[in-house]
This record gives structure tokens, C-alpha cells and sequence, in this order.
């Protein structure tokens, strides 16, 4: 009879996250997935709501108004920053982005991002502010 | 080996979402909920009035579709993986089933918005067109 076979096992621990503080933060921007999963829900409902339930709409726009809820859209609002931060980050390990014959450095990446980021920040403020783009769309 | 094209669709369907949500997802909250907070406007976009009248623009309808069909396609892949790396194996395909079927249908919600645009764009083409009837 030959030597036993050990086998390497992966023994389930569901609070490996923990254990490290970079596995922490790993954790905590994919749980971000879940704040804008349920932010986007209660927009489009709300939006769908005062298009064809005018009535219903004015029943839930108190609780909007309330501090509880303020403060749960200032929590969904500092997840979402964190997965916009590390994604810029990230973008610039995955990506490859060739600009002149040169290739763009990681960091330079992340800048391009975050630059991006500026430039559209301008858009989103026009188009929630104004509801069009001046000399884009009428 | 054939490649699976359906993971790789949902994972370009991932990443996309991941640039709208890390684009515009922070800059709409913040403006949304705490621009006249933040004195960055004197107009409350969290009322009936001013949303009805942003919501009747075509880029602003478009917007929408953009943003919501991005953020649910993108949280309902990377919410599959949360189950998986918190060890729920067995369920986390079946979860994921219901999170992309939520995404169809609330992408199709946003898109219902272009709805009367889509209608008079076909009827100004159909109006162009020379039709015997």
C-alpha cells in the first residue's frame, strides 16, 4: 500500500475579508454593488412614479425630505465614491492605451480618469440643472 | 474549447457599468440630493414640478436609460461575485438569474420614458415616406 494522498483542502470561511485591511476595502467597494442597485431602483421609481402616478409620487416625496433619508443617500453617496476612486485606479492597471506610438503609464491612466471625471461632472451639473446641453441638445 | 460568449457579454455588460456608475452615479447624488443643500442651486430638483418638466427633455430621458441600465447591469454581475466570495455557492448562479431579469426590466422601465419620442420619430418618418395608403 503507497503513501496516504493528502489533498489540499479549501476549508469555507466566509470572514476572510476581514483578516486583512486590503481585503476589507476589496469587501466594501463590491458591496457598493448593492447601494447602487437599490439607489437606481427607488430613482427609476420615482421618476416612473411622477410620470404615471402623480398621486403616489406626492405620498412618498415627504419621506424623501426626511434627515433618515438624507443620511442614507449621504452612505449610498460615500460608496459610490469609493468604487468611482478605485475604479480610476484600477482602470489604469487594466487598461492599455496606446496614444503616439507610446503607451500610456498606469498613473497617467488613473489621471485621464479622473480628469474625465472633471469634464463630466460640468455635464451632469448642466443636464440635472438646465435638462439639456447647451449647443449639443436642444 | 468554445468560448463562453454569454459570461463575456455579461462581464462587457460589467465593465461598462462600472465606467457609468463611476462616471456619473456620484455626480447625480450629489447634485440631485444635495445640490440646494450644498448651495450649488436654488432650484429643488426633488419636486413634482421640476421633474416633470426635466423629464419631458429627449437628452434628459436618454440620460436616464444611460445611467439606469448601466447601474443595474453592473451592480447585478458584481452583486453574483459578492455571493460567491461570501461562500454562498449553491445560490449565487440562481441569484444572479434574478438580478439580471430585475436589470431587463428596470433598463426596460427607463427605456419606457423615450417611449413618446420613439412614437414621433416613427411618425414623422411614416409621414415622409410616400405610401400608396
Amino acid at each position: 500500500m503507497g503513501p496516504e494522498t493528502k489533498t489540499y483542502r479549501i476549508e469555507p470561511d466566509e470572514t476572510w475579508f476581514l483578516k486583512n485591511r486590503r481585503y476589507l476595502l476589496y469587501m466594501l467597494r463590491e458591496v457598493s454593488a448593492l447601494f447602487v442597485l437599490l439607489y437606481t431602483l427607488f430613482f427609476l421609481a420615482l421618476v416612473l412614479l411622477v410620470v404615471n402616478q402623480p398621486a403616489l409620487f406626492r405620498q412618498i416625496l415627504p419621506v424623501v425630505d426626511t434627515l433618515p433619508f438624507q443620511a442614507l443617500t449621504g452612505v449610498v453617496l460615500a460608496f459610490v465614491v469609493l468604487h468611482a476612486v478605485t475604479w480610476w485606479f484600477l482602470t489604469g492597471k487594466t487598461l492599455r492605451i496606446r496614444l503616439g506610438g507610446r503607451v500610456l503609464s498606469p498613473q497617467a491612466i488613473t489621471a485621464l480618469g479622473f480628469v474625465a471625471w472633471g469634464v463630466v461632472s460640468v455635464v451632469v451639473y448642466v443636464l440635472i440643472f438646465e435638462g439639456q446641453i447647451p449647443g449639443v441638445f436642444p | 474549447m468554445k468560448p463562453d460568449r454569454v459570461s463575456a457579454f455579461f462581464w462587457s455588460l460589467f465593465s461598462v457599468g462600472a465606467f457609468v456608475v463611476a462616471l456619473l452615479l456620484p455626480l447625480h447624488i450629489l447634485f440631485f440630493h444635495f445640490g440646494p443643500l450644498l448651495g450649488l442651486t436654488e432650484a429643488d430638483p426633488l419636486t413634482e414640478g421640476y421633474l416633470r418638466s426635466w423629464l419631458s427633455s429627449p437628452v434628459v430621458q436618454i440620460y436616464i436609460l444611460v445611467l439606469v441600465g448601466g447601474a443595474l447591469f453592473h451592480a447585478a454581475h458584481r452583486l453574483k461575485y459578492v455571493l460567491f466570495d461570501l461562500g454562498l455557492r449553491k445560490v449565487y448562479k440562481q441569484v444572479g438569474y434574478g438580478l439580471y431579469t430585475l436589470a431587463i426590466l428596470g433598463t426596460l422601465g427607463a427605456a419606457s420614458l423615450l417611449l413618446p419620442l420613439v412614437l414621433a420619430i416613427v411618425q414623422e418618418v411614416l409621414d415622409r415616406l410616400p405610401l400608396p395608403f
